[in-house]
């Protein structure tokens, strides 16, 4: 067996490895799996391409002039992008190093998704006075909800740490996903119109997650002859389907309000006043 | 092997959902459409009102079905009824949507600046519509003449001690 270390890039293939390496699949005091288990071609080459796709969709934003319109959602990408190319170099100048910083970096690019969840969240409602603060209650709420009630008590449970790494990205990865789905019903029931850079942000995130999802229930059920090789090659597949879903959908900007032609300036500020008439109303009606 | 099948069909589930949901679109209004089946008066006024209070009374229907004996013709009126009061909570929620499209064209303000009031606003558009959407499944579901608020009639099934006046106008009854 070859005690090659494979390098993946971003967030899911070092949690790729730390999974395989976690669960026993790789040595005992390396980060990876061997190269000839987990296709070391393959993912270099998706690698790559997601470093790519990466640039690619950064260098767009700046060309088009709107990286401040997504501030969060490029901040994002640009920590992956960077911490990915500082994966590289760690590789090369100092593999303690990295070992070192892996799980730093880990659990920020796990948190740091959220951040990509609060952007989509504004870019929906942030135009509309009426629901500005539904959004990040909505995306508040839930991440409150699901880590107390979902994300806990999978990880007081005594178990292996593999077990806790796994069970913490995969519900983590639901929790997000729950997000998804509320935000998208909520602005449907409003009617509230949807551009294709968000559209975009949102399949390409759900595609990544539900991946993720499935990905990582099947490495903590199966073992490492049944899944290992899969597992070490979905994730980065799934990335970097995600990163083309973004590129195209943030080729260029589309601004997230569409104006009515009856809208006029200073009706946003009657809103208030006729949503308690609405509310008024209402209650008499069920008062009867 | 079943959490493994109950987390693949959760993830096609969210898949699917996140693809059908998250079509680009644009707002009715905007797009042409047409907004409903009616649209609601920019002025509340009179006419609109007491049209409401017409549909979601049941006077006529109790009318017809037990004073005038016509169950058939009581029946008709009440499906109709039903009708025009699914049109007319569909029109008031279209209206409603609109309201809360209403864009804001002053220079982007941050989420801390008005955040009370602006959580209060959305508590309100929250409520509004889980209520619109309440009572529209109670009268596809029962029609238009039951109570939006559940009557609790179980609470007879609980043996309740008698009333005092009860028993005393029993003990009267019994006297006299």
């Amino acid at each position: 067996m070859s005690t090659r270390l494979v390098v993946f890039r971003g967030p899911i293939r070092q949690r790729s490895k730390l999974v395989c390496q976690s669960f026993g699949w790789g040595r005992a005091r390396k980060l990876c799996p061997p190269k000839a288990e987990c296709n070391g071609k393959t993912t270099l080459f998706l690698g790559l391409l997601s470093l790519l796709l990466e640039g690619i969709i950064i260098w767009r934003a700046r060309a088009g002039k709107f990286l401040s319109r997504f501030p969060l959602f490029y901040s994002y990408l640009m920590l992956v992008f960077m911490g990915s190319a500082g994966a590289y170099a760690a590789r090369w100048l100092s593999p303690r190093y990295y070992e070192g910083s892996f799980w730093i970096f880990f659990m920020v690019t796990l948190v740091a998704e959220f951040a990509v969840l609060v952007e989509i969240s504004d870019h929906i409602f942030n135009s509309y006075p009426a629901v500005r603060s539904l959004g990040r209650m909505l995306t508040g709420a839930i991440s409150i909800g699901f880590f107390v009630f979902y994300i806990v008590p999978a990880l007081a449970v005594p178990g292996s740490p593999g077990g806790h790494v796994a069970e913490l990205v995969k519900r983590s990865s639901v929790t997000k996903a729950v997000i998804i789905v509320c935000l998208l019903a909520v602005a449907r029931s409003f009617d509230l119109p949807m551009n294709t850079n968000t559209s975009g942000m949102m399949v390409g995130l759900g595609l990544y997650l539900s991946s993720n999802i499935v990905n990582f229930e099947l490495a903590a059920r199966l073992n490492r002859a049944q899944y290992g090789s899969t597992f070490a090659i979905v994730g980065p597949v799934s990335y970097t389907l995600c990163l083309l879903v973004w590129t195209v959908a943030l080729w260029r900007y589309e601004p997230a309000v569409i104006f009515s032609r009856e809208a006029r300036p200073g009706d946003a500020t009657l809103v208030p006043d006729l949503l308690g008439r609405f509310n008024n109303s209402l209650s008499r009606l069920l008062r009867k | 092997m079943i959490p493994i099948f109950a987390y693949a069909a959760l993830a096609f589930l969210i898949l699917v959902l996140v693809v059908v949901l998250a079509r680009p679109g644009r707002p009715p209004e905007v797009a042409g459409e047409k907004v409903g089946p009616t649209r609601v008066p920019d002025e509340w006024d009179v006419r609109w009102l007491d049209l409401v209070r017409q549909i979601f009374d049941s006077a006529d229907y109790l009318w017809l079905r037990d004073e005038l004996r016509f169950p058939r013709l009581a029946k008709a009126l009440l499906s109709s009824r039903k009708r025009m009061a699914i049109c007319w909570l569909k029109a008031l929620r279209a209206s409603f949507n609109e309201l809360v499209r209403t864009p804001d064209f002053s220079p982007a303000k941050g989420q801390s600046e008005n955040a009370p009031a602006g959580w209060r606003l959305s508590w309100l558009a929250v409520r509004f519509q889980l209520l619109l959407i309440y009572a529209l499944l109670v009268v596809r579901l029962f029609g238009p003449y039951h109570r939006l608020i559940p009557a609790l009639n179980w609470r007879r099934l609980v043996p309740e001690p008698p009333l005092r006046s009860a028993r005393f106008r029993s003990a009267n009854s019994q006297n006299f």
